[in-house]
């Protein structure tokens, strides 16, 4: 159906990506569905293309959003300018800050384990499942350790973040939390970058306070996770 | 914004990326470079060493629209359906309920604090 030198070129996987995007970003103007965004919309979109437009894989699609994925290295980057213009905020709120992260590191630990084993995930699936709340990058690494499932890490990773995107600003609302260092530690704890990109049309305070959050709690879970394995396994 | 200032400030980022993707692999530590990197720049940020105007455009364009760079990670997730269909129940029960836990308690933690914090200096 479609030309084969396209398919073939960075243009099919770069414009597919873009355009879906934007359009997903148009229609959620146009409907006023703001509280959804676009990414929650444009990632089903383009998986059913892939999946049931003929002849189209996805290896020939990756060829092209690479290059988009590459830019995220630059934009986390990029994160430093806002946690710069509130280093004072979060230097004068360095010890709650802390606290937050280890409140969101045990929590998330502790209630992905309890939670999967009650619901019968198989040990696999609850090793791969427990950095679902971090970066990336850092959760893969942390289930390569633990021997867990990689590509089901960076799913559910991914899941999380798209889930959290949604809900994350409503949920805090309903709960009556009017601090911004207390919301962006919230969400980049529990939903990483896409959650946190969000923040960047809230405060800046939030999105700062966020990119904090991502970098710390990658930390702290690294470390916590096969210190408190042991425990877990005994409950 | 001029197209000068964005190529100088999207040159630090790509250089800063460089820097701590070599140190990272000389370390030799499972730590993602960009987060690193995002580390380096806010201390050059802090010493004077970049000046903030360099840099505000291409941040907050990269910023902006961040969200869409996501999406190509997102959509990797259809080589992984197969996984996922397997325990459907358990992974989004537990994806979901924890992702709440997680958002809640840290949340309500910090507000009570900071709020505390606040009492506190005002006395």
């Amino acid at each position: 159906m479609l030309p084969e030198v396209l398919l073939n070129s960075p243009l099919f996987g770069m414009g597919l990506t873009i355009i879906i995007y934007c359009a997903c970003e148009l229609l959620v103007r146009r409907l006023e569905l703001n509280i959804i965004p676009p990414i929650v919309f444009a990632c089903p979109a383009i998986i059913l293309f892939l999946l049931y437009v003929p002849n189209v894989s996805y290896h020939q699609y990756k060829i092209g959003a690479d290059f988009i994925n590459f830019l995220l290295g630059p934009a986390t980057i990029a994160l430093a300018l806002p946690l710069y213009r509130n280093r004072h905020v979060i230097k004068e709120n360095a010890f709650g800050i802390i606290v937050g992260i280890l409140v969101a590191t045990l929590s998330a630990i502790f209630s992905v384990y309890l939670l999967g084993k009650t619901l019968g995930a198989s040990e696999a699936v609850l090793l791969s499942m427990l950095p679902k709340s971090v970066t990336n990058p850092i959760a893969l690494e942390i289930t390569k350790s633990l021997g867990g499932i990689q590509p089901l890490t960076a799913a559910v990773v991914i899941c999380t973040g798209m889930f959290g995107a949604t809900i994350n600003h409503k949920l805090l609302k309903i709960l009556g939390i009017k601090n911004d260092i207390a919301a962006g530690i919230a969400i980049g704890a529990s939903s990483h970058g896409i959650g946190t990109s969000v923040c960047a049309h809230v405060s800046a305070v939030q999105l700062a306070t966020g990119g904090v959050s991502i970098a710390l709690t990658g930390v702290a879970t690294s470390i916590c996770i096969p210190l408190l394995l042991p425990i877990l396994k005994s409950l | 914004m001029t197209p000068t200032k964005l190529l100088q400030g999207f040159s630090i980022l790509l250089l800063l990326q460089w820097v701590s993707t070599e140190i990272i692999s000389f370390l030799g530590i499972p730590f993602p470079a960009p987060l690193l990197g995002m580390l380096i720049l806010t201390a050059l940020l802090c010493t004077g060493v970049v000046k903030e105007k360099y840099i505000e455009d291409i941040c907050g364009a990269l910023i902006d629209k961040m969200a869409l760079l996501f999406l190509p990670a997102g959509v990797s997730m259809i080589l992984y359906l197969d996984i996922i269909k397997a325990e459907l129940l358990p992974i989004s029960l537990t994806l979901v309920i924890s992702s709440l836990v997680i958002l809640c308690s840290t949340a309500l933690v910090l507000e009570m604090l900071l709020r505390k914090k606040e009492k506190g200096g005002q006395q």
